[in-house]
């Protein structure tokens, strides 16, 4: 399980270079930024500083890279929350709850929640990582079409569940939203593109995501004066923001579920934290269904679920990365380079001859978990001030950025066009109390259920027993089948055994 | 309209929105269709276009409302088509001015991303601001001419510092 020795001598390697505690607060800081805000994604802060760690050593190079990685993946959800923009896939679910409460001037709060949630769901994967390293890369070779398929269609089932007040809505927004997602050339070849040459990739995701939930958001407050109404609640607290890391604490089954979540389905190249932020978000939401706080109104809960499990999968994608040498997302793409570039190939001999560095990488990301705690700290009591902006200031601030985000993500117009085009349609969706956030979530997991359920069928051909030998499905398509069934059954066996008890 | 002693009110917005939806969805399946109708093509794509036009057709009736003339207006809202309530007041009651500006403002964002091709990142970004501040009731020129100046600036320092892409700019 863990090589003790190698442990040692890893950890010593790592503290024996002072330098790390001057690499790893500056790639936090410059994570945080790039991931607060939207369209910069940690891919690209990550590219943009991949050439200067050339000419640094291998332990500095990763530390930093893997800094900004791990900075990035909290900041996402800084817009998410302040603006109800989430800056990539990974902060969806922190939306639900967050961009409500900081609507209730609870911004602070939410802002402590995420964080202590996140270093939390970080820390959680590391130390899964630290543990399980080699059995987890083992279970990750066996997952096929088929599970990848069960876990996509397990993402998916949020959709009923985000409805609001109607549930046929919700349904009609989430399938609108997965039909856009098929738009494109499929992976067998036919082109559904309209004639638009534009759209033979498909519909940007990112654009479209922030096009839906952030400047449909945007032009609905236009006729307000702030985001927070009340004057008093506006102003950014640091007391605040430690009261809320405080409440986080108290959501132990939610932080745990999350991580937990995070680090398996994180795991899986290709689907990651984009899935599994809405996997715990769901389960969450119903295993809680008599919350006195509603989720999808502000309840703390949901931002728990969401930023612990979208921070955990950090370490599940580093599982894949550094036993197998298979990147599981643009990140992890960028820290496999990194490697490369200083000589160093993941993979199992990797883990075999040099578990050391591995120890040596995993300790460090401690080190990260940790020092994000104060440098996070610092930096939301800063960006929890922008509730204070007038609105008519923060409208064109945001929407010049989301353009500018649109159009880093597509290198082209065609970005920003799907953010207009995505801005009017979830502008008329939320007048007409459709859900945006399912039909968001469609677009994320559209190609990814089309091309799962062609190659499964095409593996398969529809005969159950092929499924049957696959028990890593079986595992998941059974958590799916609870995950639904749950708040049914759940009053059903309290209920019984509390009979029991009292007999 | 009116049908014998009935009056009928439809939500025309919505309705017509649920129309829209379900003729693109449509025009869509016959498109998909008409490039192949394989399973690898449909396999997705049909049972979902299926099941959102029979949601929405489910769906439309419940913005229809059928009422007896004879009823006074509180009677008639408190028995007739089911009212649901709005998933957050804040965000969807909005004033038909605040809603007329919502609708410049996202002609304002079109506009912004036509021409910012043509006349220049900076320059496209600099009168947007400016047009959105006014719109949105800011009045002091001190702000709006050092506002929109600072986004321009700090647009065009984004795209030389962080993009690899080229970006035409008429200035910077």
């Amino acid at each position: 399980m863990i090589n003790i020795p190698e442990l040692i001598t890893g950890t010593t390697m790592l503290f024996s270079e002072p330098v790390i505690f001057f690499v790893i607060p500056l790639g936090l800081v410059i994570g945080l930024i790039a991931g607060a805000m939207p369209g910069i994604s940690n891919t690209m802060a990550m590219a943009i500083v991949l050439p200067l760690t050339l000419y640094m050593d291998f332990m500095p190079a990763v530390m930093l890279l893997t800094s900004i990685f791990t900075g990035a993946g909290f900041g996402v959800a800084i817009p998410a929350i302040l603006m109800g923009v989430p800056g990539a896939p990974p902060a969806v679910a922190t939306t639900f709850d967050g961009y409500p409460m900081a609507k209730q001037g609870m911004h602070n709060e939410a802002l402590g929640i995420g964080l202590m949630s996140s270093c939390i769901g970080a820390l959680g994967s590391y130390v899964v990582l630290l543990f399980l390293v080699v059995p987890l890369a083992q279970a990750v070779r066996g997952i096929g079409p088929v599970e990848m398929l069960v876990i996509a269609l397990w993402g998916l089932t949020m959709i009923a569940s985000l409805g609001g007040n109607s549930v046929a809505r919700g349904i009609i927004a989430g399938i609108l939203g997965l039909l856009c997602g098929t738009i494109g050339m499929s992976t067998s070849g036919y082109t559904r593109d309209f004639g638009i040459n534009a759209l033979l990739d498909g519909i940007p995701v990112v654009p479209a995501m922030m096009g839906l939930l952030a400047a449909s958001q945007l032009f609905m407050l236009i006729g307000k004066d702030f985001l927070v109404s009340d004057e008093a609640l506006r102003k950014g607290s640091t007391r605040k923001v430690v009261a809320g890391m405080g409440r986080a604490l108290r959501s132990k089954k939610a932080l745990l579920r999350g991580s937990i979540i995070g680090a398996v389905i994180g795991a899986v190249p290709g689907v990651g934290t984009s899935i599994s932020n809405l996997i715990s978000y769901g389960l969450q939401k119903r295993s809680d269904p008599n919350a006195t706080v509603k989720y999808g109104e502000g309840n703390p809960n949901g931002i728990v679920a969401g930023e612990s499990s979208n921070s955990s999968g950090e370490g599940g994608g580093m599982v894949t990365m550094l036993a197998l040498g298979i990147p599981g997302g643009g990140g992890t793409a960028m820290l496999l380079v990194a490697f490369l570039m200083h000589n160093v190939v993941p993979g199992p001999k990797l883990l075999r001859n040099n578990m050391d560095l591995v120890y040596m990488f995993i300790v460090g990301n401690f080190v990260q978990v940790f020092l994000l705690f104060f440098i996070g700290l610092l930096f939301l009591t800063i960006a929890g001030n922008i509730v204070r902006v007038p609105i008519r200031i923060l409208i064109p601030t945001v929407l010049v950025f989301a353009i500018f985000g649109a159009f880093a993500v597509t290198g082209n117009w065609v970005g920003p066009m799907t953010l207009f085009v995505f801005s009017a349609l979830g502008y008329i969706m939320k007048r007409y109390d459709f859900s945006v956030a399912a039909c968001v979530i469609g677009i994320i997991l559209g190609r990814l259920v089309e091309n799962e359920l062609i190659r499964s069928w095409q593996l398969t051909r529809g005969e159950f027993k092929y499924i049957i030998q696959h028990p890593v499905a079986i595992v998941f398509g059974i958590l799916l089948i609870l995950s639904l069934v749950w708040p049914v059954i759940s009053p059903v066996i309290k209920r019984y055994f509390s009979l029991d008890f009292t007999k | 309209m009116r049908v014998g002693q009935s009056k009928i009110q439809i939500q025309w917005a919505p309705v017509l929105f649920i129309i829209f939806i379900i003729g693109f969805v449509t025009y869509y399946l016959y498109y998909v269709r008409s490039i192949s109708d394989h399973i690898n093509n449909i396999i997705l794509i049909q049972p979902s276009s299926i099941l959102l036009i029979l949601l929405g057709i489910y769906v439309i009736p419940k913005y229809i409302r059928f009422e007896k003339e004879e009823r006074t207006q509180v009677a008639a809202d408190q028995t007739t088509l089911e009212k649901e309530p709005k998933e957050d007041n804040f965000d969807t009651d909005q004033s038909s001015g605040s809603v007329i500006l919502s609708v410049v403002m996202l002609g304002c964002l079109f506009l912004y991303i036509l021409m910012s091709p043509l006349i220049g990142l900076e320059v496209a970004t600099f009168l947007f601001v400016l047009i959105s501040l006014v719109l949105l009731g800011e009045k002091r020129i001190s702000i709006l001419i050092s506002y929109s100046f600072f986004m321009a600036f700090l647009i065009s320092a984004g795209v030389h510092w962080l993009l690899p892409y080229p970006v035409y700019m008429l200035f910077f």
